[in-house]
């Protein structure tokens, strides 16, 4: 008896598997839906699933006051609260066509590089802790940035949602020391952060799961409106702080680390030079600060000139801006956010297909994105 | 198509700008500007819209490579779409505006040009009801799937008015005990 | 009085045996003093088990420069109590569609071999529960049970996540068997047997770890990803996508899984200690001090590693195995073979 064979040659044909990284999941940074289609080993299809923090922060803006509103702009990034404050004021006294005194200038900058360097600490440690490090270098970068947060607390009461900029300066002047107590600790920092580049960056293992994993093309980067660490990982040197520079940055001397290839690797090796420049920026802003105002002194329910502005500061995770539209009442009549980490995010797809699976976790984490932003 | 916002986005540059120059150049008709003191506002014409986006890009000298952002304003009577270019490699930037009426608020994608406008569109078409044409994932993006309306329109309120309960069931699903 | 301190637990049962040899029928005693012996064991390892947690802890905390566990009893010391007592006091979740039967025996299955390989090590002169002449190859036979047990975890919680995450498991531990068997052939070859005091004697002189530094570094790796333990852990890392084969598990069942896991733990160091380090060797302390100071410098490496390094992805684990450890370990096989027929033609037997 016959049997008719069934196919010449065997195939092998592995199911495309549905893996879901849901909304609660340890290494999502956030409420955060990723939906891999997996075949084997090798990610076909990422779909990320957005949304669960949308509380709706755009439309509440339209119902308070420019001076309220500052509140609710902590709550987008909070990781590094005190720039986002720092976009939405700027753009509010773009509209208005505000000059805020010098003194206020120098805090607004001081403080708001302190918050990049504290959210560049969470970023290295969870980071590590996402490759599998078991929350050591977490541990120590957290201590750092329980140093800043105490620095940051003893200037305005607050240390994750500050609301320390107000319309027309900041909240509060430096208390006495803490200039000298700042500039004490951006002595100790360098030696802190060489101790955390000792701990990873020519670790065998980091390497071998970062170099040339999720790379990011210069013209993919570019045409996805992707900024910030990211951006300059790939290559392109855009810095909004030199592209677009406002308050200070102009006076100060800083450089803007890039890299060349663009994988996760140089995401992280751009941070962490960045906190470095952070520290620098910092120590020129608290020897030059002079003496003055910390704040104009407006009116309650202040209104705003009628007219549209744009402004962006230079966020932690890319292009924070706000776009703001004034009809002359006492609230915005529309307040845009220009989130880097939703932005970013939309070309978490190009990077992650065809990597494995382990891989889009560290992709993930290399992207540094905050659901605050992206849901806003 | 009237002028009556009583803000428009920010160009600070004069009437004669070379960019708008360049533009009208090439593209005469497109685009209709007037001028607010020392800044100039930008309306494209809805059909143009892409070329005038390609031009934008492509042309040596311009290259508006960086879609920085692309939102929407409700202005009851209208909506305004509102696009913010820039150059990374020329450093200047742009921004114009496409009015569409509420009743037909449909815009072309700007896909094609830019990758970026792929969310940046689908949080608009969400939150504020202006469709895309030719979008490829014309999905919901920060309210959940079964969500109605479009919650940053003058004419939604804050939604107390509306029947959305948190623990509202969606439709197609049964609660327990149902059958 | 060197003897007696040194050799305390031999003497005890001689003594105990002697005495009852006295009224009962010697197989009896035999059989009798086997399971005394056999229970101290299984309390050793459940001690050990108590204090290596412990000690994890406090040292990964160290590491992370906090304090670990230090409420619970004086420095943490009540600590695994207080964590037993919450697992027990857990429900007993039981996946519906699974396979009952398998889900109940997969942990036990995977906490026996842990237990059967300290059949085998010698804690000091004379103290071993049993001497097989076939010690090594028993201790290697029996990890590989291990993956039985994982399968059938993996299998019986009817979760395709959990069994892919049970057959990557099984196939880490495949994969570094042979550069661990390899390595431990270097050691055979020169103590000339596969019993574990055998192996200790011929460690007299010089430890082997001198003469096998390269088999004991295969050695030690290869053991830590049969133990499953950073940086081989991925099938319990909580960052992966794919669950483990005991996310299922829960309460005092998914206890016995991280049992099995110290248990190993300690059971590669004694291991590492008793083939490369010279077991219960040197003198001035007795020879049991001696084990437990070897086997848990070996833990302390351990921990530190765990605490300090990230995780290898899959497909750079097996690369591992099989692209570099394993030519690593046949050469070293080799030499050693090599070596030891120089050194019989140089200096006879």
């Amino acid at each position: 008896m016959e049997v008719a064979p069934e196919s010449p040659t065997l195939e092998s044909k592995t199911d495309r598997v549905t893996v879901n990284l849901g909304p609660q999941h340890p290494s999502t940074h956030g409420v955060f839906r990723l939906v891999l289609t997996l075949e084997g080993e090798t990610v076909v299809d990422a779909d990320a699933v957005v949304g669960y923090l949308h509380r709706g922060t755009e439309k509440l803006a339209e119902e308070g006051t420019y001076q309220q509103n500052v509140a609710y702009t902590d709550r987008l990034d909070y990781l590094s609260g005190m720039l986002n404050n720092f976009a939405y004021t700027l753009a509010v006294e773009k509209v208005d066509g505000m000059q805020i005194p010098e003194r206020a200038e120098y805090l607004r900058v001081i403080a708001g590089e302190m918050s990049r360097i504290a959210s560049h600490m969470v970023f290295v440690g969870t980071f590590a802790a996402d490759l599998g490090t078991y929350f050591t270098p977490l541990m120590y970068t957290f201590r750092e940035r329980e140093a800043i947060l105490d620095l940051l607390e003893m200037l305005c009461g607050a240390r994750l949602t500050f609301s320390y900029y107000r319309v027309g300066g900041v909240a509060a002047d430096a208390p006495p020391g803490w200039v000298d107590r700042c500039k004490a600790l951006m002595e100790r920092l360098p030696a802190k952060i060489d101790e955390y580049e000792a701990l990873l960056t020519e670790n065998e293992i980091v390497l071998a799961r970062t170099k040339g994993v999720g790379i990011l093309e210069p013209g993919t980067a570019v045409s996805y409106g992707v900024t910030g660490p990211t951006l300059r990982a790939s290559g392109v040197r855009y810095d909004v702080r030199r592209a677009k520079p406002y308050s200070i940055y102009p006076t100060l001397d800083f450089e803007i680390p890039t890299a060349t290839t663009g994988d996760c690797f140089d995401r992280y090796m751009v941070r962490v030079r960045e906190m470095r420049q952070s520290v620098r920026i910092v120590q020129q802003a608290l020897e030059r600060m002079p003496k003055g105002d910390f704040a104009i002194a407006l009116p309650r329910n202040y209104r705003v000139r009628p007219g549209a502005a744009y402004a962006s500061v230079e966020s932690s995770r890319g292009e924070l801006g706000f776009y703001i539209v004034s009809d002359g009442r006492i609230a915005p009549y529309r307040c845009f956010i220009r989130a880097p980490s939703f932005i970013n995010l939309g070309v978490l797809r190009q990077m992650t297909v065809g990597w494995k699976v382990a891989d889009a976790v560290a992709i993930l984490g290399s992207l540094d994105i905050v659901m605050g932003e992206v849901d806003r | 198509m009237s002028w009556n916002s009583p803000a428009s986005p920010l160009n600070p540059c004069g009437e004669a700008d070379p960019i708008l120059e360049q533009l009208r150049g090439a593209l005469p008709g497109a685009f209709m500007t007037k001028v607010e003191g020392e800044q100039v506002a930008v309306r494209v014409q809805r059909e143009r819209l892409l070329e005038v986006c390609r031009f934008l890009k492509g042309m040596p000298g311009l290259e508006f490579d960086l879609l920085v952002a692309e939102t929407a304003v409700d202005w009851v009577d209208w909506l305004d779409v509102v696009y913010l270019l820039r150059s990374t490699t020329r450093r200047h930037d742009l921004a114009f505006t496409v009015q569409v009426s509420r009743d037909d608020a449909v815009v072309p994608s700007v896909y094609p040009v830019w990758g970026a406008a792929n969310w940046l569109e689908r949080e608009i078409s969400d939150l504020m009801g202006i469709q895309f044409s030719n979008h490829p994932d014309p999905r919901r993006i920060l309210t959940w799937d079964e969500f109605e309306g479009h919650p940053l329109r003058k004419d939604f309120g804050l939604g107390a008015d509306r029947d959305v309960a948190y623990n509202q069931v969606p439709p197609g699903y049964k609660k327990v005990g149902e059958e | 009085m060197r003897a007696i301190v040194d050799q305390w637990p031999v003497l005890l049962r001689e003594g105990v045996a002697g005495y009852l040899k006295g009224f009962l029928s010697p197989t009896l005693v035999e059989v009798l003093v086997t399971a005394a012996v056999i229970a101290l064991l299984l309390t050793f390892s459940a001690v050990t088990v108590m204090i290596l947690v412990w000690l994890e802890r406090k040292i990964i905390g160290r590491i992370q420069d906090r304090y670990g566990p230090n409420r619970a009893g004086r420095y943490g010391s009540l600590q695994l109590i207080a964590d037993t007592i919450k697992l027990l006091s857990k429900e007993d979740i039981v996946p519906a569609a699974g396979d009952r039967w398998v889900f109940y025996l997969a942990p036990i299955v995977v906490v026996l071999p842990a237990l059967l390989i300290y059949a085998v090590i010698p804690f000091g002169r004379g103290m071993i529960l049993t001497d097989l002449n076939v010690g090594i190859l028993y201790v290697l036979a029996i990890s590989s049970l291990t993956t039985v047990g994982i399968l059938m975890a993996g299998w019986a919680s009817n979760n395709k996540y959990s069994l892919l995450g049970a057959m990557r498991a099984a196939a880490q531990i495949v994969s570094y068997e042979i550069p661990m068997v390899l390595s431990i052939i270097g050691v055979v070859l020169i103590a000339g047997s596969l019993s574990t005091v055998a192996i200790v004697d011929a460690q007299e002189r010089v430890p082997f770890v001198v003469l096998q530094p390269l088999g004991f570094l295969l050695f030690f790796v290869a053991a830590i990803a049969e133990a499953n333990r950073t940086p081989f852990d991925l099938v319990e890392a909580e960052s992966e996508i794919v669950a483990g084969y005991h996310t299922e598990y829960s309460g005092m069942r998914f206890a016995l899984f991280f049992l099995a896991e110290y248990m190993n733990t300690f059971a590669i160091a004694a291991l590492g200690a008793t083939l490369f380090l010279g077991g219960w060797q040197w003198g001035i302390l007795p020879p049991y001090v001696w084990f437990f100071l070897k086997s848990y410098a070996l833990v302390f490496v351990l921990l530190w590693i765990r605490g300090t390094l990230p995780r290898l992805r899959v497909d750079q684990l097996m690369g591992l195995a099989w692209k570099v450890m394993i030519p690593l370990a046949l050469a070293n096989v080799f030499a050693t073979a090599a070596g030891i027929s120089l050194w019989q033609r140089l200096f006879g037997a």
